[in-house]
């Protein structure tokens, strides 16, 4: 250490305040008469300005668009589908509850399903579908993490699906592999069908993505799309177990399920949470009573920020926003 | 979004509130990331890294820190980590990166290069919140209670800090300095 760092008495802290014009009138004069007193003392601090100067050459340059890193990012996350924190499902296995629930079922909630004509309130066949396996990242509204990007075939089979629906309980098979339709379609039988309600405030779509596998042939996938308006009774398509072929079994692949108005989508697979795909479709076949959550929403209905949990009430056949 | 906590953004749990503040900060970070790791694509990872990580823990972690004091310490022990993991030496590394430096040399470029060597490396010897300090004092441009509002700390901490770093960094270059010293009258002719 120089002599001249021993006996100065500025501190190093005013000569960079000074340095960097941080320092307040009466400062700034204490510090060039300390200047003003020697050679080493400037010299000192000639020696931070060259640091500070030199310092700022070294300032990297980034290249890279937040957008653009954005962009990866949302991928990163739509494309891990990592476990998180279970959160605990509600049990309301309670007798007077199911009988309110059943009082409500009967006496309002579906009663414009039965007032209904029966064209209006059945389930509106996909028209679009949104998912477009080449238009890069999907867009995350709901549930990033939740949210597994499909492979191609996947998505191909959606469209070939949601474009050749029909009302009458029999979808196309989609086989995965090179199997001939008809043989599957003989052995899947046909779809099941649960009423339910959609008692929030927004249209909403299900797709239920199936898997099917019988001895000595490819898995096959099997997709069951449901639309429902607001305050609208339904009918909600899946493949039920009960119908499948003898040595088949039948695996709930993923559940999507989407804000119309918004475009969000909660995604049920496997490692989702709180709820996996397979959680929810026990709920929804009524194999387990109470409610159960989904996922959330993260936008209401006219696209403001806000928070919402979707819940299946399977004593009701309710889907409900809370 | 100066003075955010990181403890209400992450309460927040929202996927917009989140996009605002990997775009306000990323870039920052990035340079940051950089400054360390004198390589831009591993820099990336590594601000990535840290996002993702925050993302993972949203609901878990509570900080009582600052968004950006949070971010900067987050992405200094990544690259920390990513260093000891690749064992890169920076110094090896920098003919590498010259090219994506600001190359703006008013004079001999090789002592200035020297020169920018030693001060690259001495800034990786500064402390972690000394370091961050500086590095926004100095490429972000930022006064003194801006460093202070954004990192949740007080204006005499970061004066403190600033000539901690400045101290530091002339006590590494001390024996480069006669030269600073010439390089100062010849710009001065």
């Amino acid at each position: 250490m120089s002599v001249v760092e021993k006996n100065r008495e500025m501190s190093d802290e005013m000569l960079v305040k000074y340095l960097l014009g941080e320092t307040d009138g009466p400062e700034g004069e204490l510090v060039k008469a300390w200047l003003n007193e020697s050679s080493e003392n400037r010299k000192y601090f000639y020696d931070f300005k060259m640091v500070w100067n030199v310092s700022g050459k070294i300032k990297p340059v980034s290249t890279i668009n937040e957008s653009e890193a954005w962009a990866r990012f949302q991928q990163r996350v739509a494309t891990s589908a990592a476990p998180l924190k279970k959160v605990p499902v509600r049990s309301t296995f309670d007798w007077i509850k199911v009988a309110a629930v059943l009082v409500l079922l009967a006496g309002s909630a579906c009663i414009m399903y039965n007032l209904s004509s029966s064209r209006d309130v059945k389930m509106q066949p996909v028209v679009q579908n949104t998912r477009n396996a080449e238009a890069g990242p999907i867009p995350i509204n709901a549930n990033v993490p939740n949210i597994k990007k499909s492979d191609t075939a996947d998505s191909d089979d959606r469209n070939r699906i949601s474009a050749s629906s029909n009302m009458d309980g029999q979808r196309p098979v989609v086989s995965e592999g090179r199997l001939d339709k008809k043989k599957h379609l003989k052995v899947l039988g046909r779809q099941s069908k649960e009423i339910f309600c959609n008692s929030t405030p927004c249209p909403i779509e299900i797709c239920i993505n199936q898997t099917m596998k019988c001895p000595n042939n490819k898995p096959a996938a099997i997709s069951s799309y449901s639309t429902l308006e607001p305050d609208q009774s339904g009918e909600l398509d899946y493949k039920a177990k009960d119908k499948i072929a003898k040595n088949c079994s039948l695996t709930v692949k993923d559940i999507e399920i989407k804000s119309v108005a918004t475009g969000e989508m909660i995604i049920l697979n496997e490692h989702s949470s709180p709820s996996t795909a397979q959680d929810l479709f026990n709920y929804i076949t009524r194999r387990k009573k109470g409610d159960i959550l989904a996922g959330k929403f993260h936008k209401d209905c006219d696209n403001r920020v806000s928070d919402h949990d979707l819940v299946f009430e399977s004593n009701s056949g309710n889907w409900v926003l809370q | 979004m100066n003075n955010d906590t990181t403890g209400n953004f992450l309460a927040a749990d929202s996927a917009v509130l989140f996009e605002e503040v990997f775009k306000a900060h990323f870039k920052s970070l990035h340079i940051y990331g950089m400054s360390i790791l004198k390589d831009e694509t591993a820099a990336e990872e590594m601000v990535q890294n840290v996002f993702f990580k925050l993302w993972e823990k949203k609901e878990q972690i509570s900080v009582n820190l600052s968004v950006k004091a949070y971010l900067f310490r987050a992405v200094h022990n990544e690259c920390l980590n990513y260093i000891k993991h690749t064992k890169i030496v920076a110094d090896h590394r920098t003919s590498a990166i010259r090219s994506s430096y600001e190359s703006d040399h008013a004079t001999d470029p090789a002592v200035i290069k020297e020169l920018e060597k030693h001060i690259a490396s001495a800034l990786n010897e500064l402390p972690e919140q000394c370091r961050t300090i500086f590095q926004m004092s100095r490429f972000e441009d930022l006064k003194y209670r801006v460093i202070a509002s954004q990192l949740g700390i007080s204006v005499k901490t970061v004066e403190n800090q600033m000539g901690k770093a400045l101290r530091l960094l002339r006590h590494k270059l001390v024996d480069y300095l006669p030269v600073l010293f010439m390089f100062l009258f010849n710009l001065k002719k």
